[in-house]
């Protein structure tokens, strides 16, 4: 009995005695990641513009005692081979290695979120897949704000101008990352579309035309979970409409565009017969291998489907007869800078819940990954797309299919974020929409009740 | 009775208190890892929980929101049809094997190995298997059936929502049919056969057997089976999820999924947990009946 | 007449081996897939007999997806369950059976009730209470899961086994100076090993099948069993569809041998336990 009142002293004593220790710690010292100054030796603009990336002074105390950072990547690493290039390029300049860790699409949210719930700091950077994600993870309040490195009104400037509003949360803060880009462009068969349209209003007479029994004129999926989302989007956009009312968090389709928008893509489906009705199964992948295979004569995709098309082995049937547009604006009537898509960005956050060297660490790696150095690789090597505009100015970039069309892709392309349970609430739009197509309800009166179902389902304030 | 080694006593306890004893590792597990998370569910489902606002205490209000919420009654819906349709085929299935190996000897063991084989592989690995075997685009089942002349284009259970609900009902009563093949054969096999020849001696022909004989005595090990297969095929979605995932539209979004994507998805503790609960009163319920049913047997 | 062909064995067989060549379609035809090239994989008609059968799709399977950790992890789980479990539901059954005790059936009735609990519904408390633990994807969270979900069904199988047990065997051992728990493994488990064997192995096959949990609780390959690990194939951008079933096969694996080298004691469990339920 004694012993352990003894026992119990000497702890108490102990903990104190650390206590009283590291309050001078806590007190003045600055956190490792705010030694670093973003903005020297030359502002966060030019050091990240730069065609060789420039690292930021203090860099090196800042990540004192870092060996390495793990990040999350979206899907298996053979798919990202420029992510792979460019985490060795930040290894060799840093010396921190870098572990991504590769996690497929349906379960990603799930465990992005369980790593947040179980604050754990078994992972340090996290993908998202969709701002969607984004701006969920952002309302559980689990990321490290990481405002110090977008701090130089010269960086936004390397991106398209959607770019800052679709990284900053609704407290103003930035907690978002720019990982890999990609847009959405228009695949054509040359041999069967001889000029490409300019509007969907031509798209969708073309693909009329030339449907045949053993090619569909255009396809699209509606079949996972965001998939229909994407074409209703493009569509809305280029008609200078948007999808989300981000004041009021919610998310209005049945605005004159997006009616307008409804009405195309169903009839394509139902009346014109030029878009099968297997679009409700297609997953965005699905629908490209429809392009491949030789049995669609037009797709919007993203522009790294090239690749796939290019090979001899995955596309078969259509070698040397397919070519890229940009994506169509909606009609004649409308400007040029409608010509716009989807800006889709997989990008990073921070665990707030990793040691402060660790958030050091993991702030230079995402500022390394959103710099010209890095979406070279992405361009160059991958087929990506660049966030930064003016890689598509370098000479490398005429090595790529159609670099112009893309630069004005890139541009011109929109970047909303969704509300918190997106995702939710996208299943409602693809549940309507495979009434629609499916017959159980008439289109427009599916659009109705599914701008309802949205409006019920909203996160109440 | 004392177990003595030199006459020194030892410690010994009684027998009820050694069968206690030996169960005291059982009982924490229960307590711990059955009473305690069921309490924290009833707690969460009063509570908001939506990992968006702070957690605070809501009363009824996520039993409200399932009440009031469209989709909810749809997948209530939607999980009657399910467990209904793969009850029912699973019952067709079990009873015609148990019925047929019933009748034989020779190779009888193969043929039964072959019957259980789909209870042992993993429920989510049948989802997937089953959603290779429907492919709309190279599936076997379309090929079949188009060989056989019953359909003339590739059917998909992605466009329809009625061949949706057929095709998880196929691919989940699949996973049942052993076992319910299995304690129908048991109970098959256990009616003497004195039984069948006093009815065959008292004129009943096979059919008459059947009906009036056979199917009396093994009404237990039946209700049993069916008792078992409906509270299961209410419950698991493991079918579901690789297979169709919900859809298409929400063909196949029965209750199970309806939490599944609380609490993968939306990320709603409280509404999920809510939902979990009335998920558990539901199949109380139906136990309570068969219970009932069985009470007397 | 139609008696004689409704009770011949001859019809009996006939719609035996139909009915079960029906059911083992899947079977053979992820069997078949697992080993065709991608030339015999996306076509149609399908291929029904491969002619250029290849390990391609299983070499690339182990490659382009981390496999052989997600085999250890699912050994490792469910052979640690089993064990527990088998254990500690054995000492409960002989308790039980042998050695009631006032409350003993209060007991089996909360055993009971617990099966009835649908284990999705408490799949949120059971993953806050994990998360809380900070035990996110390791494997000792799921061997915890599947403690709660195979525990009582293996005590009311080895229970109704001790209840057949013949105890003149165990009192005339206990008379000769064996004590009790001597007898439990010295006379008990060797003759009542098909017993146990049951409960074993149909906790194993629970164990290595399980999903939903697993699912949950875990997000890498540290810790993602079989089951997880071919769903996540299919996640990923492409179908492939005879990795897919090469993957199917793997996870499939143990309840396939454990169908043909222990049916017996399989069926003996199942049908008992489900009995006494």
């Amino acid at each position: 009995m004694k012993r352990l009142h003894w026992i119990a002293l000497v702890a108490m004593v102990g903990a104190l005695g650390l206590a009283v220790a590291a309050v001078p710690a806590w007190a003045g010292a600055k956190k490792a990641y705010e030694q670093v100054n973003w903005n020297k030796p030359k502002p966060i603009g030019e050091r990240v513009g730069n065609q060789k990336y420039i690292l930021p002074e203090g860099w090196k105390e800042a990540v004192k005692g870092v060996t390495k950072i793990k990040v999350s990547n979206f899907g298996a690493l053979e798919h990202d081979p420029a992510t792979v290039q460019n985490a060795k390029a930040f290894e060799q300049l840093t010396g921190i290695k870098v572990e991504l860790l590769a996690w497929a699409e349906p379960p990603i949210v799930a465990k992005t979120v369980s790593i947040f719930a179980a604050k754990s700091a078994s992972v340090d950077i996290l993908c998202y897949d969709h701002p969607t994600t984004y701006m969920q993870m952002v309302a559980g309040g689990w990321l490290h704000p990481i405002d110090a490195i977008w701090n130089d009104p010269g960086v936004w400037k390397l991106y398209a101008p959607p770019t800052k509003k679709g990284l900053t949360a609704p407290d103003g803060h930035i907690y978002g990352s720019i990982g890999q880009v990609k847009t959405m462009m228009l695949f054509y068969r040359p041999s069967v579309v001889s000029k490409p349209p300019a509007t969907w209003t031509e798209l969708q007479e073309t693909a009329k035309k030339v449907t045949t029994d053993k090619m569909w004129g255009y396809v699209f999926s509606a079949g996972g979970e965001m998939d229909i989302v994407y074409p209703l989007r493009d569509m809305i956009y280029s008609q200078g409409g948007r999808m989300v009312e981000l004041q009021k968090q919610r998310i209005a389709i049945n605005t004159p565009e997006g009616k307008n928008a409804w009405k195309m893509l169903t009839d394509m489906v139902l009346t014109d017969k030029s878009a099968p009705s297997s679009v409700l199964e297609y997953s965005w992948m699905s629908a490209s291998d429809m392009f491949a295979m030789g049995k669609a004569a037009m797709v919007v995709t993203h522009t790294v489907d090239a690749n796939r098309f290019q090979d001899p082995k995955k596309a078969p049937n259509i070698q040397n007869d397919w070519a890229v547009a940009p994506p169509p604006k909606w009609d004649a009537s409308k400007p040029d800078e409608y010509h716009a898509s989807y800006f889709d960005i997989d990008g990073y956050m921070i665990n707030k819940f990793i040691s402060d060297p660790q958030k050091a660490a993991s702030m230079l790696f995402l500022d390394y990954m959103r710099s010209y150095e890095a979406h070279y690789r992405e361009l160059i090597v991958e087929g990506n797309e660049s966030a930064v505009i003016s890689v598509y100015d370098n000479p490398d970039a005429k090595k790529i299919p159609v670099p112009e069309a893309r630069k004005a892709a890139m541009s011109r392309a929109v970047l909303e974020t969704f509300p918190p349970a997106g995702r939710m609430l996208t299943d409602l739009i693809k549940e309507h929409f495979a009434y629609a197509v499916g017959g159980k309800m008439a289109p427009m009166e599916a659009l109705e009740k599914a701008q309802k179902a949205l409006d019920d389902a909203a996160v109440p304030e | 009775m004392n177990a003595s080694t030199g006459g020194v006593r030892r410690f010994r306890l009684s027998n009820p208190r050694y069968g206690l004893l030996l169960n005291i590792p059982g009982l924490l597990i229960v307590l711990l890892w059955v009473v305690f998370p069921a309490l924290l569910l009833v707690v969460a489902s009063f509570l908001q929980y939506d990992n968006v606002h702070p957690v605070s205490f809501t009363g009824f209000g996520n039993y409200q929101r399932l009440w009031n919420s469209r989709v909810f009654g749809i997948s209530v819906e939607r999980i009657l049809v399910f467990s209904l349709g793969s009850t029912a085929m699973t019952s067709l299935g079990g009873l015609l094997l148990a019925l047929c190996l019933s009748n034989v000897k020779k190779g009888g063991g193969l043929l039964r190995s072959l019957m259980i084989i789909p209870w042992a592989v993993p429920a989510v690995v049948s989802g997937l298997i089953w959603k290779w075997m429907f492919s709309p685009d190279f599936g076997v089942v379309s090929d079949l059936l188009m060989k056989a002349r019953l359909i003339a284009k590739p059917l998909s259970i992605y466009s329809d929502p009625a061949l949706a609900m057929w095709g998880v009902i196929i691919a989940d009563s699949w996973t049942r049919v052993p076992f319910m093949g299995i304690i129908l054969l048991a109970a098959l096999l256990s009616i003497p056969e004195q039984i069948h020849e006093a009815a065959r001696v008292d004129g009943a022909d096979t059919l008459r057997r059947f009906f009036y004989v056979t199917l009396p005595m093994i009404q237990g090990p039946l209700l049993i089976g069916l008792m078992i297969t409906t509270i299961f095929s209410f419950r698991t979605i493991d079918i579901i999820i690789p297979l169709t995932a919900g859809g298409p539209g929400r063909a196949t979004y029965v209750l199970g999924y309806y939490i599944w994507d609380q609490i993968t998805k939306s990320l709603n503790f409280g509404l999920g947990a809510a939902a979990g609960v009335v998920l558990f009163l539901i199949t109380s319920l139906i136990t309570l009946g068969f219970v009932y049913l069985l009470r007397e047997k | 007449m139609r008696d004689r062909i409704l009770e011949s064995k001859a019809l009996s067989y006939s719609v035996a081996i139909f009915v079960l060549s029906l059911m083992m379609m899947p079977i053979y035809w992820t069997v078949v897939t697992a080993f065709k090239p991608d030339t015999e994989t996306y076509v149609f008609p399908p291929v029904y007999f491969p002619s250029n059968p290849t390990f391609e799709p299983l070499r690339l399977l182990f490659e382009s997806y981390p496999f052989m950790d997600y085999v250890a992890n699912s050994l490792i789980v469910t052979v640690s369950t089993t064990i527990i479990v088998t254990v500690i539901s054995m000492m409960a059954a002989y308790g039980i059976s042998l050695y009631p005790f006032r409350g003993g059936r209060v007991m089996l009735l909360t055993l009971l009730a617990t099966r009835i609990i649908p284990p999705l519904s408490l799949l949120l408390p059971f993953y806050l209470v994990v998360s809380y633990l900070g035990l996110v994807d390791t494997l000792l969270s799921m061997i915890i899961a599947n403690i709660y979900l195979t525990y009582p069904f293996a005590v009311l199988i080895m229970k109704a086994f001790f209840d057949n047990f013949p105890r003149e065997v165990i009192e005339s051992a206990i008379v000769d100076g064996c004590s009790r728990t001597g007898a439990l493994f010295r006379i008990v488990l060797p003759v009542g090993a098909p017993g146990i064997a049951s409960a074993g192995i149909i906790t194993f096959l629970w164990t290595w099948n399980e999903f939903i949990y697993a699912f949950v609780f875990t997000s890498t390959s540290k810790a993602q069993p079989v089951t997880v690990g071919s769903y996540d194939a299919i996640g990923d951008i492409f179908v492939n569809w005879n990795q897919m079933c090469a993957g199917a096969l793997v996870a499939a694996l143990p309840g396939i041998i454990f169908v043909f080298v222990a049916q017996k004691y399989l069926i003996a469990g199942l049908t008992s336990g489900a009995v006494k339920a």
